[in-house]
């Protein structure tokens, strides 16, 4: 059966060379970065080299990118590390209503210590409201964390906008989650006005388990890992330096080749949705603007839950996704669709797909065929579904 | 995320699908997730469920429970199924571990809907 993967949103194939680059490190080079003796300074050096690769692809200086298992962990450092360090200048953060769950989650868990959070709303295609958020920021306000790309369904912020506003308020740092974005926009930090950014590296062909902060120069940031002065003594544990030297190694390959991995993902995304449109009808993509990362699409099916598609393609070998991975197992709704307005039955029938430069046009078409078959079939056993796509009334218990 | 034996009903079941010349029918949608519910009710003149059928929208678990809500109403007689209880759906469901309380809920008020709604045709027809 030929296996296909459409769900490169929530991780990537580690790439040949990022791998090539990895091997040493787990034999030869095998040092504690962190030991002062031959062995480890070896190993340092080679965090040195991937740090600098990593501040140099987004403007920043070497001594601003710290090292995290994650974009997860990245996230968890900026909002809560942001918030215990700044809270005697005040308590409110400012995140949209459509970050990923370790930013609102972190959040949840800041307001249990007394924190104020505004969840700024978004529109129909996920931006950011700009006039809701100059409305939100006030003279208390520490943090501001927006996404660059949204993971779900792929919205671009204006960060330079955003930057700009959070500019005239010397008191609040502004956070970007960049995990899904580096291998969609050029990312100037000083450029942008950003404090903090987070990246990972699973998503752009790295190896799993590693992950960075940019953290500005004079942010005043709490250490939330304690047990090392790792990092410039911000972030305890012991470097996995193959990873880190795997992430470097992506981020360069990413940076080189931005260009070339965006025109295919256009290429990728525009045969995509021309197909799934004449193919199947009544669907909706989410989203549908030109601020959209190329690599994700996501496409509701009128009177067809997604769970279902999700399983019945996997039966067939292809991948997608349903809400996002770090959602996916708990079954939960999209907050994210939610809140760019989607009714309960759009959210519960959309799928996410996701693209790489790994895809072809010949997976699209096997993909397709099989979701046509699927949405028919599955359709015809919908309590929602009218032949003529009018709306079925339903009471509500 | 499901078991073998869920998975198994969800994608082979006999009761999935449109039943021509129902005798009662009805939908209902969970507000809590938002699951959407039909049961197809085929009666004969001895008052016995001789076929259920369903369509379900919201995955696999309300999908594996109106199925399993079937097995339980099928072949019985309409005073029998009154006296099936959400309960039953429960313990039919047990190898769902999440999400089978809200989904049995449906599936319990919906077949009972359509039972109402035979009831209230056999009624009428009396008069």
């Amino acid at each position: 059966m030929t296996r296909i993967y459409f769900d490169n949103a929530s991780t990537t194939r580690l790439s040949g060379e990022a791998l090539n680059e990895m091997m040493p490190y787990f034999t030869e080079t095998f040092g504690n970065a962190a030991s002062r003796h031959s062995f480890g300074r070896e190993a340092q050096s080679a965090v040195d080299n991937a740090r600098d690769v990593i501040a140099k692809a987004i403007n920043a200086k070497s001594s601003e990118i710290i090292f995290t298992n994650g974009g997860t962990e990245s996230n968890n450092f900026a909002i809560k590390g942001v918030a215990l360090a700044n809270k005697h200048k005040g308590k409110h953060i400012i995140v949209s209503q459509i970050e990923h769950p370790s930013i609102i989650d972190s959040c949840a868990d800041l307001e249990k210590l007394g924190f104020e959070v505004s969840y700024v709303p978004v529109d129909e295609n996920g931006l950011v409201s700009m006039p809701e958020l100059l409305h939100a920021i006030r003279k208390d306000t520490i943090l501001v964390s927006i996404m660059a790309v949204n993971n779900e369904v792929g919205t671009i912020q204006h960060i330079k906008t955003i930057g700009k506003i959070v500019e005239d308020y010397p008191q609040a740092y502004f956070h970007c989650d960049a995990v899904q974005a580096i291998s969609v926009l050029e990312i100037d930090v000083v450029d942008m006005n950003i404090d903090l950014l987070s990246l990972s590296s699973h998503k752009i062909h790295g190896p799993k388990g590693v992950g960075a902060l940019f953290v500005k120069s004079g942010v005043a940031i709490n250490k939330i890992m304690h047990g090392g002065e790792q990092e410039f003594n911000k972030r305890g544990g012991t470097h996995n330096v193959a990873a880190i030297v795997g992430f470097a190694k992506a981020v360069e390959l990413t940076i080189r080749d931005l260009k070339a991995i965006n025109k295919k993902l256009k290429q990728l995304s525009n045969y995509f949705t021309k197909k799934l449109e004449y193919e199947i009808k009544g669907i909706t993509i989410n989203a549908k603007i030109r601020q959209r990362a190329p690599a994700i699409i996501n496409v509701s099916f009128n009177y067809v839950d997604a769970e279902t598609i999700l399983i019945m393609l996997d039966q067939q070998g292809i991948a997608v996704s349903t809400g996002s991975a770090c959602t996916a197992g708990s079954a939960k709704k999209s907050h994210v669709l939610k809140a760019m307005g989607k009714t309960d039955e759009e959210v519960n029938s959309s799928v996410r797909f996701s693209f790489s430069v790994d895809n072809t046009n010949e997976e699209i078409d096997i993909a397709i065929r099989a979701l046509t078959n699927i949405v028919e079939k599955i359709r015809e056993n919908s309590p929602l579904y009218n032949k003529n796509f009018k709306k079925v009334g339903v009471r509500n218990v | 995320m499901y078991n073998k034996e869920v998975l198994s009903v969800f994608l082979n079941n006999d009761y999935a699908g449109h039943l021509k010349g129902a005798t009662v029918s009805s939908t209902l949608k969970s507000k809590e997730s938002g699951d959407v519910v039909k049961f197809y009710l085929k009666i004969n003149d001895y008052q016995k469920i001789e076929t259920v059928m369903f369509k379900a929208f919201g995955g696999v678990p309300i999908t594996y429970t109106a199925a399993k809500t079937c097995e339980l109403y099928m072949g019985v007689s309409v005073i029998q199924a009154q006296k099936i209880t959400e309960e039953k759906i429960l313990q039919a469901t047990a190898n769902l571990s999440e999400d089978n309380e809200i989904c049995a809920n449906l599936c319990f008020l919906t077949i009972n809907d359509a039972l109402g709604k035979y009831f209230k045709k056999v009624q009428k027809e009396s008069k």
